[in-house]
């Protein structure tokens, strides 16, 4: 679905073309991604997660190499077009002016809508239908910016829901939750996949990757140290790779414990 | 607004909507009376039958007061306070800020210095509105560029920036005002500064009916596209909107309709920060119903207001006094009630 070739992307470069020498946020970044999937993009802060997810989402266009989405390089997609492919959960944050649930959601359909149409009944069916899938649709009319971090979390997954595309990324979905919201939020990621969204997820909590995700992506100093499946890959030598930092790595039925030491 | 959205019932907006545009009419009605010439409503009622029915003039005196004073006057009104409310409501959705307005955005301030400018080098009308048109346009701009690179907060920096430019705006007006002719034009462009509807004819209706006419029309057909705007460009831009484009023509389109409210009624403060915050009490933040009332509310409070300003005292108060006298009280409220979760402000 989404594929990714030797992707370069330097912000040095982006304010002044002629630089040479620069440093790259992401050097050589070659991966690709398909649905029925959840991989986790793992690295410290600073290693060019964010800048990878701004390149996906077209919003840093001055990048060398190629991103496809079904065949079709994201360059020549408009706006409206990216977005029936992929769709972007951000970190939830009190926004300017509170909408509704159902209003947040039903701005996922968008791309379904000409520039002067506003949501119809049809929209609104699709954003209802995303609602009971996660279960809030006690939420409805609740204001959004009154809710907590794990229903804000669930609302803009279910606003992902109702733009029907078939890769979401998510940016840090559990960084500002509790233990319980966490895990909630990672089940309903499941189910997603399940369903047969390719997510990606950004994540800080290795914990959380190695028992959620199926491949992962580790990125450190701007390039990628490992790709492929999570179990494989992930091991005590593997953490000390990546963090700098000893831990042991504990099997418990079909979770996995890692314990600083 | 608290916890639960209340005001999410459709219906119940379409019926809000709906009277304030009847509070709209009943105004518009009674300011054909009101005035230092008071014409009862039966008089007036006559009058209009005579002109638009019968094809004759009874009373040439009514007629004239009621088709070429009152009438553009109404107007004019109308537009400017619809213009001005309007453009706060899409400047604090685009910069995703509750403070933006066209006075805080130096909207108002670089117009001003265009029309001094104009007035300095004794252009026609046409030339004052285009000149204030593209100093309004350029503050913005600016504002918002500051506003926007610098560290730090952007809520704050853009209403400091906004603050600084504007206060550059109206130093470099103060200077075109010492060497403009003390006799004739110093007192054209006092008078303009302080906001006055005073000298509305039909000739500045003809002027800006079009621009503001018709940027209201496309504000209003893509509407709903200014609450994901809203979000911030990551989000907009993921949900399918072309970002770049969408908000250039909003800012031009929000900037047009205060500069061409300026440029016929001078500085008028206030209405644009207050209108869209009183709207969003009433209606919520979702710009579908948002943007209809605070056109309506707009048109409908500077009526009044200009009412008021032409029959309170002997000699006309200045409506631009009125509305700071109103407006910044108001705007002190909001920055108390900011502590707070609120979410419409």
């Amino acid at each position: 679905m989404l594929y990714v070739k030797n992707l370069s992307f330097s912000y040095e470069k982006e304010k002044n073309k002629r630089t040479k020498n620069c440093s790259y946020e992401l050097n050589n970044i070659t991966f690709s991604l398909d649905q029925e999937k959840i991989y986790a993009l793992i690295g410290s802060n600073g290693a060019g997660k964010t800048t990878l997810f701004k390149c996906i989402l077209n919003m840093l266009t001055s990048y060398e190499g190629l991103i496809e989405v079904d065949g079709k390089d994201i360059k020549t997609l408009s706006a409206r077009e990216l977005a029936k492919f992929i769709s972007y959960i951000p970190q939830q944050r009190e926004i300017a002016f509170s909408y509704s649930v159902l209003d947040t959601i039903l701005m996922g359909t968008t791309n379904s809508l000409k520039i002067y149409e506003k949501p119809k009944e049809k929209e609104i069916d699709k954003a209802k239908e995303a609602l009971s899938l996660l279960g809030i649709e006690k939420l409805k009319y609740r204001s959004y910016n009154y809710l907590s971090g794990g229903e804000k979390q669930l609302v803009l997954i279910a606003r992902a829901i109702a733009q029907n595309a078939k890769i979401i990324l998510m940016d840090e979905p559990t960084s500002a939750l509790d233990y319980y919201n966490q895990h909630l939020v990672m089940k309903v990621v499941r189910m997603l996949k399940e369903k047969g969204y390719g997510i990606i997820i950004s994540c800080h909590n290795p914990q959380m990757v190695l028992n959620y995700s199926d491949e992962l992506i580790a990125i450190k100093e701007s390039k990628i140290v490992e790709k492929g499946l999570t179990k494989e890959i992930v091991s005590e030598k593997f953490i000390k790779k990546l963090y700098n930092m000893d831990v042991k790595i504990i099997k418990e039925n079909e979770g996995y414990v890692i314990l600083p030491i | 607004m608290n916890y639960k959205i209340k005001n999410n019932d459709r219906k119940y907006n379409h019926i809000i909507i709906l009277s304030l545009f009847v509070l709209l009419i009943i105004i518009f009605i009674f300011s054909f009376c009101l005035g230092r010439f008071y014409i009862p409503i039966k008089e007036l009622y006559n009058t209009i039958i005579n002109h638009f029915i019968h094809k004759e003039i009874v009373n040439q005196t009514l007629d004239k007061i009621i088709f070429n004073i009152r009438l553009p006057r109404i107007i004019i009104a109308i537009m400017v306070g619809t213009s001005l409310s309007v453009a706060g409501c899409v400047y604090q959705g685009i910069f995703q800020n509750p403070m933006a307005s066209p006075d805080i955005l130096g909207a108002s301030n670089g117009a001003a210095f265009g029309a001094a400018l104009a007035i300095l080098f004794h252009l026609s009308n046409t030339g004052i509105t285009i000149l204030a048109f593209v100093m309004s346009f350029i503050s913005v701009i600016i504002v918002y560029i500051i506003g926007d690179r610098s560290p730090g907060r952007r809520v704050v920096n853009l209403i400091l920036s906004g603050i600084m430019i504007g206060s550059i705006f109206t130093s470099l007006t103060s200077y075109i005002k010492l060497v403009l002719d003390p006799s004739n034009e110093l007192p054209a462009i006092t008078y303009w500064l302080m906001g006055s509807l005073q000298a509305s004819s039909m000739n500045e209706v003809k002027f800006i009916i079009i621009p503001i006419a018709s940027s209201l029309l496309i504000l209003f057909l893509i509407r709903y596209r200014l609450n994901l705007l809203s979000l911030g460009d990551e989000e907009a831009k993921s949900l399918g909107i072309n970002v770049n484009l969408m908000r250039l023509v909003t800012i031009l389109l929000a900037t047009l309709l205060s500069a061409a409210s300026v440029s016929v009624s001078g500085m008028i403060g206030f209405v644009g920060l207050v209108i869209p915050h009183l709207a969003r009490k009433i209606v919520g933040n979702n710009y579908i119903h948002l943007l209809p009332t605070s056109m309506i509310l707009g048109g409908a409070f500077l009526l009044l207001i200009d009412n008021v300003s032409r029959n309170l005292m002997e000699t006309e108060i200045p409506i631009g006094i009125l509305t700071s006298l109103i407006g910044a009280p108001f705007f002190l409220y909001l920055i108390f009630r900011k502590e707070g979760r609120e979410c419409s402000m």
